[in-house]
């Protein structure tokens, strides 16, 4: 008697182990860069083309989205394939610590992340031995947005005002900036953690936000004011750049640890990444549209609206780039080690190697012929789209 | 069964009456141009303005389950609640996997606690401790160690499943009557006799108890080890991205959560029929 109820459980267990283990719960989790390639348009031939594709991994910084467009386009574009470079993307997200997943051993060959961050991870314990091998955004896309109301204009305006700053080491250009206007947090402002949406300055629990000039700040151009039923539009808001504030940091480059790096053929490879990823940035610049796809492509919950107006956004902090995509802007980097030293980030100037140009340049160097600075870049419009669907 | 049904119907029923009622007197304006294609323009604007009943906070509910019938993309031939059920199963397997790992983890583990005082002693606390970290904390470490990937994420889910079976089962294990216990050793009987006629049959209430939470648990395990584990098909990058974009749409975001409980309720339904399945004919266990 119970024998059949035990061979009766035994078998729905079976049942649940061979529907576990029959579908697909076990296929590969990170996007795969194993598109067909098709014929990369306008390239050079390789800096110096390996016998055997090299496998590399790229750790982004958060999950898909056109932050990265470059990358996505540089594999649909068959760009990685003719670099003789076998990519595999992995995403970030939430309690995803990119530069800490960069720094490992083992892990990901290249990492994306922001110049200050990596600057930290580099004395902290372990201390990282990421390198800055390519500055791909030129430019900070930093903001803080306020309904015009305020009239919060400039970081002097903060006087007396909750100011929404995020954490984890973002906060630090809205904290210099209010430093530079002689407000010190706490006493002559209110600074408050926000989340990583615009929800506080939604509902006005704070006078002004930090926001993402290519996603938090479209989402409130996005949502619909609840009393008129219509969208917000940028004249209900004020909007402070840290471009013109002199507070601005440098964000997404490619790192790679050193350590990699000193291995036979390593440079090779780096380079060949390099050149690779120019070319798919290159052809975001020139293509907005395919890379704008590609990005959706990525994933069915991403909306194509926000999207197109994250990549509309992006490409001007990748361009124009003065001395070709990649180059480190030595001014710009010595404001990122001023404003890190004046918030207590780290102690010190980095040595340096913490950033290095080699690569980059020799990367360039292949692409001769392609347009790698995009002087006569001018940014396009998009139309905002409710619910950036 | 059927009253448990009406039951369930009718408190739901009251729920989104309630629902609606907040946000009729004290929501945002109520728009629907053209309201249910009836060429009826309504609107409504509520003499109250309460900041947990706006649109942001609390959407109408036929909203959520609207923007589950619309496309997930723009241009997309598939619909929200198409993509979510698709997500929502692929989360499924990963959690099932790490359902039955956990559950024979935990089978073994009380095996061993309930023959072995000196390893009951030892390695209980351990246990209990190992569920007073945080999940979130501990995610990130287990998808530096074992890599970004479904094999993270069922470790996750089986790390929140073998809590319960353990517990449940050292009780279990020590449920049979002392008398039984007597009689088997009267017999001379074998340690894996004992083990196999008398306590693991009297252990199958509670193993049952200790599934149906392990099955909620496995799931919650799932979707959130699918976030620093950069799986893109489940339902964790769904909450990611929905969440992200809340200001503009909250409505996705409360679909995404809505189907997760959904698919809760599922797992605990499944476990909650073998359970019947298995027990039939014994006598009543306590409902869970």
């Amino acid at each position: 008697m119970h024998r059949t109820r035990f061979l009766a459980l035994a078998a729905t267990a079976g049942i649940l182990i061979t529907a576990c283990t029959t579908g697909g719960g076990t296929s590969a989790a990170p996007t795969t860069a194993s598109t067909a390639p098709s014929t990369p348009a306008g390239s050079a031939p390789p800096a110096s083309q390996p016998a055997e594709a090299a496998a590399v991994r790229l750790q982004l910084q958060w999950a898909p989205q056109a932050q990265f467009a470059g990358y996505f386009a540089a594999v649909e574009q068959g760009y990685y394939d003719a670099a003789g470079i076998d990519l595999t993307i992995v995403p970030g997200g939430p309690d995803v610590i990119p530069q800490a997943a960069g720094s490992a051993a083992d892990g990901p060959e290249f990492t994306i992340s922001w110049v200050p961050k990596v600057l930290e991870a580099r004395i902290g314990n372990p201390a990282s031995d990421l390198v800055n091998i390519a500055q791909i955004f030129q430019r900070s896309g930093t903001l803080s947005v306020s309904w015009k109301e305020s009239n919060i204009t400039k970081p002097a305006d903060f006087a007396g005002k909750k100011v929404g700053v995020w954490d984890f080491g973002n906060e630090f250009e809205v904290t210099a900036a209010a430093k530079k206007a002689g407000l010190e947090a706490g006493t002559d402002y209110e600074k408050v953690i926000q989340p990583f949406d615009m929800t506080l300055l939604l509902s006005k629990q704070i006078d002004v936000a930090e926001a993402m000039i290519y996603n938090e700040y479209a989402q409130v151009l996005e949502a619909a004011n609840p009393e008129t039923g219509q969208l917000y539009q940028p004249t209900d808001l004020n909007v402070i750049n840290y471009n013109d504030e002199g507070t601005a940091m440098l964000q997404d480059a490619i790192f790679a640890r050193a350590s990699w790096l000193s291995e036979a053929g390593n440079e090779d490879i780096a380079t060949n990444f390099l050149k690779a990823s120019f070319q798919g940035w290159v052809y975001c610049r020139d293509q907005p549209a395919d890379c704008i796809q590609y990005t959706v492509d990525q994933g069915s919950t991403l909306g194509a609206g926000h999207q197109a107006w994250m990549m509309n956004e992006i490409n001007p902090l990748v361009w124009p780039a003065p001395n070709g995509i990649g180059i480190m802007d030595a001014a710009q980097w010595q404001q990122t080690v001023d404003v890190s030293i004046g918030a207590g980030i780290i102690k010190e100037a980095p040595p340096a190697d913490a950033y290095r140009t080699d690569l980059a340049e020799a990367a360039l160097a292949a692409l001769a012929d392609v347009d790698t600075k995009g002087e006569s870049f001018v940014k396009g419009t998009v139309e905002v789209t409710a619910g950036g669907n | 069964m059927r009253r448990q049904a009406v039951l369930f119907g009718s408190f739901a029923l009251v729920v989104l009456v309630a629902w609606e009622g907040v946000k009729f007197l004290g929501g945002v304006p109520w728009r629907f141009p053209n309201a249910l294609g009836l060429g009826i323009d309504v609107f409504h604007d509520p003499p109250f303005r309460w900041a947990f009943a706006n649109d942001l906070n609390l959407p109408h509910w036929f909203n959520i389950l609207g923007v589950l019938g619309q496309p997930v993309q723009r241009g997309s031939d598939e619909s929200l609640g198409t993509f979510l059920a698709g997500a929502a199963f692929y989360t499924w397997r990963e959690a099932a996997i790490g359902f039955v790992v956990g559950a024979l983890l935990g089978l073994v583990l009380a095996t061993l606690f309930v023959h072995s005082r000196l390893a009951e002693r030892a390695f209980v606390p351990y246990v209990v401790a190992s569920q007073t970290i945080p999940i979130v904390a501990l995610a990130p470490m287990i998808v530096y160690a074992f890599g970004p990937s479904v094999a993270s994420v069922v470790i996750i889910a089986t790390y929140l499943t073998f809590f319960p079976v353990t517990i449940a089962m050292i009780r279990g294990l020590r449920s049979p009557d002392p008398r039984a216990l007597e009689l088997m050793r009267s017999y001379a009987s074998s340690a894996w006799d004992v083990y196999r006629k008398v306590r693991l049959p009297a252990s199958l209430p509670y193993l049952f108890t200790a599934l149906k939470i392990a099955a909620t648990a496995s799931i919650v395990g799932a979707i959130i080890g699918e976030g620093p584990g950069g799986i893109p098909d489940g339902l964790g990058r769904a909450i990611i991205n929905f969440n992200q974009s809340y200001i503009t749409s909250p409505e996705k975001l409360w679909g995404a959560i809505l189907v997760s409980s959904l698919l809760g309720i599922s797992f605990f339904a499944i476990i909650r029929l073998l359970e019947s399945l298995t027990l039939r004919g014994r006598a009543a266990v306590p409902e869970l």
